[in-house]
């Protein structure tokens, strides 16, 4: 499999650098964007400033009339060590930090008329509403910054067919990854310290002794036949309403932390506790839609999530949009759910920071630690000229909320520079309240040539 | 088979989807007799064709300031039912921004938005058509075919453009369609047959004017390669210079579907 993959990655290189081979002319396109952080807090072992450096060329390129190469490397640098440092890329995407280097797009497209064929990296994104999308399975996510959140495209086969009215989608991923949780110990997963009874005293140690608290890495599902991640679509559009179904089976890409105790040391008066990543087995059961009415579209969008192995109850997960649009304006009202079992936890949603929100071993889900949430959105967006948008996102049930106000300004020769202010706000032990002290200011100046 | 309407004051109509221009056909009734409706299904009898590609070089000037878009358009089939797909190469901001047009005979049309960065068409409203389009004084109507029966045609005094004689042709939509314009008048110069000059009318009042030269014959089509457009409601103006024009190419039904946005395509 590694030669396999290896001999994949290096034809399309091949294919996207060797001279006189291309069809059409190799098109080339890249994003800089550079950003700034200042939070409010300023606490010592939180650097109240930081800041991002993103480099994102998109490269395609047309070997025939039927075969396209696309290669959308993304190059990260951090100032405050979200990003790793000790590799430079991470073909598998399971390390617990981001590396600086990832592939949005490595594939090679086939055109078979109305069927297309695209195998290598590639996002394979279904869902249709804003907020969280139930159908999306396929796609794990990257919350090494929870407040912008990206996606790590998978290795997968992507079978497409259009006809018509009618659409299908076939999607193959032969290797399993996690969605990447936030750095523990950084500014969105704190570590508050803990101390435990020691229950060896007075024989041993002192009577209290400190937690070491350590992520493990994961025994990920195997690269088999039997572990095949796989996604089927099937949708028709009409004149005024759109649906698809779809159905995913493979594995829960939010992990769940198991702790386990590991070495008691009274010398240094500490106690180890291992938080071990495990991966369920997933199926969903997916739906959605959109409805036209004027300037008015309702998109909805449904999972219905089984565990085969038991280790949580079924639930169903919804998210109702209705949109208005007004020329380059946009009103977006939502609301988003799921009923059928508990939530699923957020990261440092405790007193304790990142243990007790893991205690139960609840799948950490950073798209669904929020819910039942309510959001509205309203912008101006129109590509090239200024845009402005404000964001809410209200928990129902917590009262915890994110507002998010941002906006960009054009300024030629293909530079935008823009601002966000991130609020976070809500009482301890909910979502968004265990990043209450994270507000942010962010500016950013981007250059697309 | 429903006639294709002449009075587009488009985009796509500048680019094929709709007939502005055209050479009368032969044996044609006495042309001081022809009625409004007339003169519009001679205009689209001549500019029949079943396909078409284009390049486009926009040019908006705003207090100012130049900026400038560039596109590829095809076009499949013919009236309302038409099929067409723009796709954005500049500037690099918007390069691969894609905008897929399904024509439905008497019915509106079904559009979808499709931006790189997103990765994800999204289905449009129809209320946004009358926006402007991607910063131009262009609007997302603009970008339709319209089919020749949503309008009722009225013949105006004739009159001439830069010396030449025209016919006037006043079109308003009928009650059933739906557009942003009350009414549009449009000349048609005599001689080839092609469209000049547009006025289109919001409530009564003008509001935008689209102003046509650089008058070439590509493969039997008239075509008009320049257009100027301005907006009473807004400054400046957006220039609009066709390239590389092209007829009756073998286009497959695939290109005019979503899943063809998601990649630039290259020219035929």
């Amino acid at each position: 499999m590694r030669v396999a993959r290896h001999a994949l990655i290096s034809m399309l290189w091949v294919g996207l650098c060797a001279p006189g081979a291309a069809y059409d002319t190799a098109d080339t396109v890249v994003e800089i964007e550079a950003s700034a952080d200042a939070f409010a807090d300023g606490e010592p072992s939180k650097p109240s400033e930081q800041g991002w450096l993103r480099i994102a060329p998109r490269v395609t390129r047309q070997l025939s009339s039927r075969l396209l190469l696309t290669a959308a490397p993304v190059l990260e640098a951090d100032s405050h060590g979200d990003i790793g440092r000790d590799r430079l890329y991470d073909d598998r995407d399971r390390d617990l930090r981001r590396a600086p280097l990832r592939f949005e797009r490595l594939s090679l497209r086939f055109d078979l008329g109305p069927v297309k064929v695209e195998i290598g990296k590639q996002p394979l994104t279904w869902g249709r509403t804003d907020a969280v999308q139930a159908t999306d399975n396929l796609t794990p996510r990257d919350w090494t910054d929870p407040l912008r959140e990206a996606r790590l495209s998978p290795w997968a086969v992507r079978f497409n067919f259009e006809r018509s009215r009618w659409e299908g989608e076939l999607a193959l991923v032969p290797r399993y990854a996690p969605s990447r949780l936030p750095r523990v110990g950084g500014r969105w997963a704190p570590v508050e310290p803990i101390r435990v009874a020691n229950p060896l005293f007075p024989a041993a140690g002192p009577p209290e002794l400190e937690v070491d608290l350590e992520v493990a890495a994961g025994e990920f599902p195997s690269t088999t036949l039997d572990n095949l991640q796989t996604g089927v679509r099937f949708g028709r559009r009409g004149g005024r309403a759109e649906w698809a179904v779809s159905y995913y089976r493979g594995f829960d890409d939010a992990p769940r932390l198991e702790p386990f105790v590991g070495e008691l040391d009274p010398a240094t008066a500490t106690v180890s506790i291992l938080l071990r990543p495990r991966f369920a087995e997933l199926e969903v059961v997916g739906a959605d839609a959109v409805l036209l009415a004027g300037a008015w579209a309702l998109r909805a969008e449904a999972g219905h999530f089984r565990f085969p192995e038991g280790l949580d109850d079924d639930f169903l997960l919804y998210e109702v949009d209705l949109e208005w649009t007004r020329g380059a304006r946009r009103v977006v009202i939502g609301y988003v759910d799921r009923s059928g079992a508990e939530r699923a936890s957020g990261l440092g949603a405790s007193s304790t920071g990142i243990v007790s929100g893991i205690a139960a071993a609840t799948p950490v889900a950073l798209d669904l630690g929020f819910v039942p949430a309510a959001f509205v959105s309203l912008g101006r967006s129109l590509l090239t000229e200024w845009e402005a948008s404000v964001e809410a996102f209200i928990g129902t049930e917590d009262g915890d909320s994110l507002l998010r106000l941002s906006g960009s300004l054009p300024t030629g020769k293909g530079l935008r520079l823009g601002a966000e202010i991130d609020l976070v706000d809500g009482k301890a032990g909910s979502f968004f309240g265990a990043w209450r002290d994270n507000d942010r200011l962010r500016v950013f100046t981007k250059v697309t040539y | 088979m429903r006639a294709k309407s002449a009075v587009i004051v488009g985009l796509a109509a500048f680019l094929g989807m709709a007939p502005l221009t055209g050479a009368a056909p032969a044996g044609a009734a006495d042309p001081e007799r022809l009625d409004g409706r007339a003169v519009m299904e001679r205009l689209d009898e001549s500019q029949r064709t079943e396909s078409r590609y284009a390049e486009g070089l926009v040019t908006v000037e705003d207090k100012g300031r130049l900026r400038e878009k560039a596109w590829r358009e095809w076009r499949l089939g013919w009236g309302g039912e038409a099929r067409g797909l723009v796709q954005f190469l500049e500037p690099a901001e918007v390069r691969g921004v894609g905008l897929l047009t399904l024509g439905r005979s008497g019915r509106p049309d079904e559009q979808w938005f499709y931006a790189p960065a997103m990765d994800r068409h999204r289905r449009i409203a129809r209320v946004e058509k009358s926006t402007r389009f991607l910063g131009t004084h262009f609007t997302y109507e603009d970008m339709e075919p319209r089919d020749i029966d949503d309008d009722d045609y009225r013949r105006l005094d004739d009159a001439e453009v830069e010396g030449a004689a025209c016919y006037r042709i006043e079109a308003r939509p009928r009650p059933e369609t739906e557009s942003q314009y009350s009414k549009r008048i449009v000349w048609i110069r005599r001689e080839p047959l092609v469209t000049v000059l547009v006025e289109a009318h919001v409530d009564g009042k003008l509001r935008r004017t689209f102003r046509g030269s650089d008058v070439r014959t590509i493969e039997d089509i008239v075509t008009v390669h320049r257009w100027e457009v301005e907006d009473e409601k807004r400054a400046g103006r957006t220039t609009l210079v066709l390239g590389n024009v092209r007829h009756r190419l073998e286009l497959g039904d695939e290109l005019f579907s979503r899943e063809a946005m998601r990649v630039l395509q290259p020219p035929p």
